[in-house]
């Protein structure tokens, strides 16, 4: 079988190796680390104060409409705080804010809000890529640890998987695959859309439906097939 | 040594092989590829207590594959339409020796399939390690690697007979 290892070593190229990525997967590591121990550290202490008698609700709620902004022409500088909004999901450290995007906004999706310190690295007609300012990995088509935003595949169907959540004036459905989460929602225009939200964020799911109902998904976009 | 310098001395030696055999499962897809090696080095890193005791090399082995498996059922992980067809039609018959056509070939087999080609072929490990790390039967291993061999040289050299069932 030599011939098709030659063949296969063709694909698979030579890459280099870098100091710098190297580094990125040590602070992904480290990062990944911390949000486990907090997250063990948080269950604990629900754990504790049950046992102490205190009740506390446990019940997810959706976001309250009058929390998640719809319209971009009185945006206020920074997003709405969280305060207020309920939520059964374990303290994360360092959740990144909402902010108000004053920048350029790509062809086939725009959005209100942006993760502050982060920056729409890229789009096409299929994907909006969003990535913290300076992120070793600048192309906007790789979406590992990134903010995606994209429609729904043309052959799906059924109602989205997850938890239904109000997103802006309807509803949504945020499902969660280890770490990362997936909001998918159908805009005004009736389009499912699909968002793609990091851990790193530190974000709840009232905060996901935040940006989702700040997001617009322009005639440019175009669903990708699969 | 502690975890950060440890995992960092892997990583700086492994992660070029890590990112070709990604290439291969993602049939040449480099942003797919670095996709699931970051995600795989990232559960390493979690993991490495563990990992530390045993074979890293056989630990990553076994991440890659399933963060492999878990990016292709993502629902974003999609073929995009082309629009605008290849300008130089292909002149010669694919072959093994062209990188393009061995990479199209591959993207053909389904990931389950491809994956255990690529355990066998790239990495050489044997049907019980391949069974291991495809979480599956040693002969569901051998029917999937002599049917995606089948396909490949069916693909890449047309006067390849299929093997006997």
């Amino acid at each position: 079988m030599n011939d098709l290892r030659t063949a296969l070593s063709r694909v698979a190229g030579a890459p280099p190796a870098d100091p710098l990525l190297v580094e990125a997967d040590l602070a992904r590591g480290r990062r990944a680390l911390r949000r486990r121990r907090a997250a063990t550290g948080a269950s604990a202490l629900v754990l504790v104060t049950l046992a102490a008698g205190v009740l506390r609700s446990t019940a997810p709620e959706p976001a309250r409409l009058d929390a998640a902004p719809t319209s971009t022409a009185a945006a206020p500088r920074e997003a709405p705080p969280t305060t207020g909004l309920p939520t059964t999901e374990p303290t994360h450290l360092a959740t990144v804010r909402l902010v108000a995007f004053t920048g350029s906004q790509p062809s086939g999706y725009r959005v209100a809000y942006i993760p502050a310190g982060w920056e729409l690295q890229g789009a096409d007609p299929f994907a909006m890529t969003i990535a913290p300012i300076g992120s070793p990995d600048q192309h906007p088509s790789s979406f590992a640890g990134k903010l995606v935003v994209m429609l729904q595949s043309s052959d799906a169907s059924g109602t989205p998987q997850g938890t239904p959540i109000r997103v802006g004036n309807g509803t949504g459905y945020v499902s969660h695959a280890e770490e990362t989460a997936v909001l998918t929602y159908k805009d005004a225009r009736g389009h499912w859309v699909v968002v793609q939200v990091p851990p790193v964020l530190g974000w709840t799911d009232a905060e996901i439906a935040r940006f989702g109902a700040g997001v617009e998904v322009t005639r440019d976009a175009q669903p990708g097939v699969g | 040594m502690g975890r950060d310098e440890e995992f960092r001395a892997y990583v700086t030696t492994a992660r070029p092989g890590l990112v070709r055999t990604a290439t291969l499962l993602a049939a040449g897809d480099a942003h797919l590829a670095e996709d699931v090696v970051q995600t795989s080095l990232t559960k390493l890193y979690v993991a490495w207590p563990r990992v530390r005791r045993d074979e890293p090399e056989r630990y990553a082995r076994r991440i890659l594959v399933n963060a492999f498996t878990d990016e292709t059922r993502r629902p974003w992980r999609r073929e995009r339409s082309h629009a605008v067809l290849p300008d130089t039609p292909a002149a010669d018959p694919p072959s093994m020796e062209d990188a393009d056509a061995v990479r199209r070939a591959l993207a053909t087999l389904p990931p389950r399939m491809r994956t255990a080609v690529v355990l066998r072929y790239w990495l050489e490990l044997d049907v019980a390690e391949t069974a291991a790390a495809l979480g599956c039967s040693q002969g569901t291993v051998k029917s999937q690697t002599a049917r995606g061999l089948d396909r490949l040289r069916a693909l890449l050299d047309p006067s390849h007979e299929t093997s006997p069932r």
